[in-house]
């Protein structure tokens, strides 16, 4: 165990924890962004599937990891769209149609593998995007592996997360976001179209999941299989009430679970002496009780979950 | 005599209201079916042989018959658990977890010992009913005592229970004469087939749950107060009904269908646990319930839909080639379809009465 005393294992599980917090961050602002607008999408497992099979598919079929990873987005936004059409439109119940978009994304993407992919010899790859290292900077102590040895894909999609924290810290869009999910009749009364808001947010949010999907499979991994989100999409939705629906404590709270799940790695081969299922299961342990200490001073947004019925429609 | 005409009236209505639902319900899987025959023209299959093959094995075939029974028993017995939980606005989505702690528990003790049958399948049922609701009670305390959501708490869950599973076989609870990481037969537990349909007897405790259910939500306080939760959760606490109970109770309600459910598929179909215990079960009973709107009755028909539906895939898959997967995908649409439909017609429901109401004003 003295290997836990050294710098380099812990810059080591850093590295991998931020390289797996990536694509989870990713779905979880969208989430966040959909939730903040008074729109809870349990499809979010479902669409990141989406997301990253047809982008997988696109960077496959192109050579391209661009073309790959904003076909992932597309997906993404075409499926939020759907969605977005029951439970904004239709009002349909938004646990409900959440879930069946889970089991229809779940099932869809692994019937579409094996069918585009049956006369392949051997299971396809895609081109993984070039290492890019910062010199200097990736030989800092602690954090240099972790943010200044990654691929163009990581640097841009952490540019991305940053550029959407600080978007939704400072701009007015944010106050009408806001407002539809905490109290719609003052941004109907407002004059902003609460449907209008709620659709964008939960296109733009569900595009953010499929961009994640396309990010783990087309950003790191290189193939696609069935179930290759393994439950992300469900640990997404518990970060953004882990990290109170705040861009900032998303991030970190990504970072963290993903140095979770990297340890874990480290442990099975560490020491035998405790099960290593044990480890399979922490993430979700801690995730558990992170959201039992965390969730009692919630500021989730008030109108969450609830369709919005004008006046006169009722 | 007022009174009269308007009890007459509403029997009218909630007899053309519950046509009216069957309809839509039936249109919207048609159509469902109908993107999945798309599906099946893509993949180089011909979709009009695909589902005659789906329901001539399913139905028709003797083998399939009870292969649609046996899947449909887990499915009820799961789906009835969820759909009370359901219609009291209790979300739990994490049976598939208590299915497998229902299966751990009742091998534990059933898996060493060689008690007799008339003590085992009792002491069975009971393990499996308490393994299941201990672990939904693990969400109903995280939800009522910590506020986390019933949703993301039984979910979480299922994966914790999974590597519980994974660990229990290939450690306490192995086969010592196996290499592979599988349990002990469950020896006298084992449930034993139903004569002249081969289909195992929780076929019948499935079946006769239905009814028993159907009369607890209609016909009993806790009914009412599970039909009042769902509509109006503030009334129910306003009425003095303890806040955190309801939620908790229904969780392990749940909970214990599921782990009953566990210790059946265990002892009458597949006699060992391994990896493969729950197999989806816990999930596709969401679906159940959705479909069946929460009943009892509807319960049955959406599980035994389903059931034939898979069994029937996995026939078609044998002799075409057209994956289950396909299948799946194919529920998923239902579900999708229908909760649609179902929205549809509310929505034309409630505008037509908003336009006739201004025009009487």
């Amino acid at each position: 165990m003295g290997e836990l005393a050294e710098l380099a294992f812990w810059t080591a599980i850093l590295a991998s924890g931020i390289r797996l917090a990536l694509s989870v961050a990713m779905a979880a602002i969208g989430e966040m962004i959909t939730e903040r607008a008074g729109v809870l999408n349990l499809g979010l497992e479902g669409t990141m599937i989406i997301g990253a099979f047809f982008g997988f598919a696109a960077a496959w079929r192109t050579g391209s990891v661009p073309v790959g990873l904003a076909a992932g987005f597309v997906a993404g936004c075409v499926v939020g769209g759907a969605f977005a059409a029951l439970v904004v439109g239709l009002r349909v119940d938004q646990v409900v149609a959440g879930l069946s978009f889970t089991l229809v994304g779940l099932a869809l993407t692994s019937f579409l593998n094996t069918e585009l992919f049956r006369d392949q010899p051997i299971p396809p790859r895609s081109p993984l995007p070039e290492p890019l290292a910062v010199p200097v900077l990736e030989n800092l102590p602690l954090v240099g592996e972790g943010l200044f040895r990654q691929t163009w894909v990581a640097y841009a999609a952490a540019a991305l997360v940053a550029v959407l924290a600080l978007w939704l810290k400072r701009s007015y869009q944010t106050i009408v976001l806001d407002a539809a999910g905490e109290t719609p009749e003052a941004a109907d009364a407002a004059g902003h179209s609460v449907a209008g808001v709620r659709y964008r947010a939960t296109i733009v949010g569900s595009g953010l999941a499929g961009l994640g999907g396309a990010l783990l499979v087309v950003g790191q991994l290189g193939f696609f299989n069935s179930n290759i989100t393994a439950g992300r999409g469900w640990i997404a939705l518990a970060l953004v009430i882990f990290g109170r629906w705040r861009p900032g404590w998303i991030v970190a709270g990504a970072v963290f679970f993903g140095a979770l799940d990297a340890l874990q790695f480290r442990f099975q081969s560490l020491d035998s002496s405790v099960p290593y299922e044990f480890f399979l299961a922490l993430p979700y342990l801690v995730t558990l009780a992170a959201l039992a200490v965390g969730s009692r001073r919630v500021n989730a947004p008030s109108a969450l979950g609830v369709p919005y019925l004008r006046s006169t429609e009722a | 005599m007022t009174a009269t005409t308007t009890t007459v009236g509403a029997g009218a209505r909630a007899r053309n209201a519950v046509s009216a639902g069957a309809l839509t319900t039936t249109g919207a899987i048609l159509v469902a079916l109908v993107i999945g025959g798309l599906l099946i023209l893509w993949s180089g299959g011909n979709p009009f042989e695909v589902y005659r093959l789906t329901i001539t094995e399913s139905i028709f075939a003797r083998t399939g018959w009870r292969d649609t029974l046996t899947q449909a028993t887990p499915l009820i017995l799961i789906g009835l658990g969820l759909a009370v939980g359901f219609r009291a606005g209790v979300w739990n989505i994490g049976a598939e977890g208590q299915m497998v702690l229902g299966a751990l528990a009742s091998i534990a003790v059933l898996g060493t010992g060689s008690l007799p049958a008339v003590i085992a399948v009792p002491l069975g049922l009971l393990l499996g009913a308490l393994g299941g609701m201990v672990w939904a009670a693990i969400a109903g305390i995280l939800h009522t005592r910590f506020g986390v959501n019933t949703v993301i708490a039984t979910l979480l869950l299922v994966f914790v229970a999974t590597s519980l599973l994974v660990w229990a076989t290939r450690t306490v609870l192995k086969d010592p004469d196996s290499r592979l990481p599988q349990s002990r037969v469950i020896g006298t537990g084992a449930i034993g087939d139903l004569p002249w349909i081969d289909t195992g007897y929780g076929v019948l405790l499935a079946f006769g749950a239905v009814p028993l259910l159907h009369w607890i939500l209609n016909s009993t306080r806790f009914g009412y107060i599970v039909r009042a939760h769902g509509d109006n959760a503030t009334a129910v606490y306003a009425n003095e009904e303890r806040r955190t109970l309801v939620p908790l109770v229904l969780l392990m309600l749940g909970g214990a269908f599921a782990g009953v459910a566990g210790y059946v598929v265990l002892a009458s179909d597949q006699m060992r646990v391994a990896s493969g215990t729950a197999a989806g079960f816990g999930f596709t009973a969401i679906i159940v319930a959705i479909l069946g709107r929460n009943k009892p009755y509807g319960v049955l028909a959406a599980a035994v839909g389903l059931a034939a539906l898979l069994v029937g895939a996995e026939a078609a898959q044998r002799r075409t080639g057209v994956p289950v997967t396909l299948m799946q995908t194919v529920q998923g649409l239902i579900v999708v379809c229908v909760i649609t439909a179902r929205a549809l017609v509310e929505r034309t429901g409630r505008l037509a009465r908003h336009t006739r109401d201004s025009h009487d004003g």
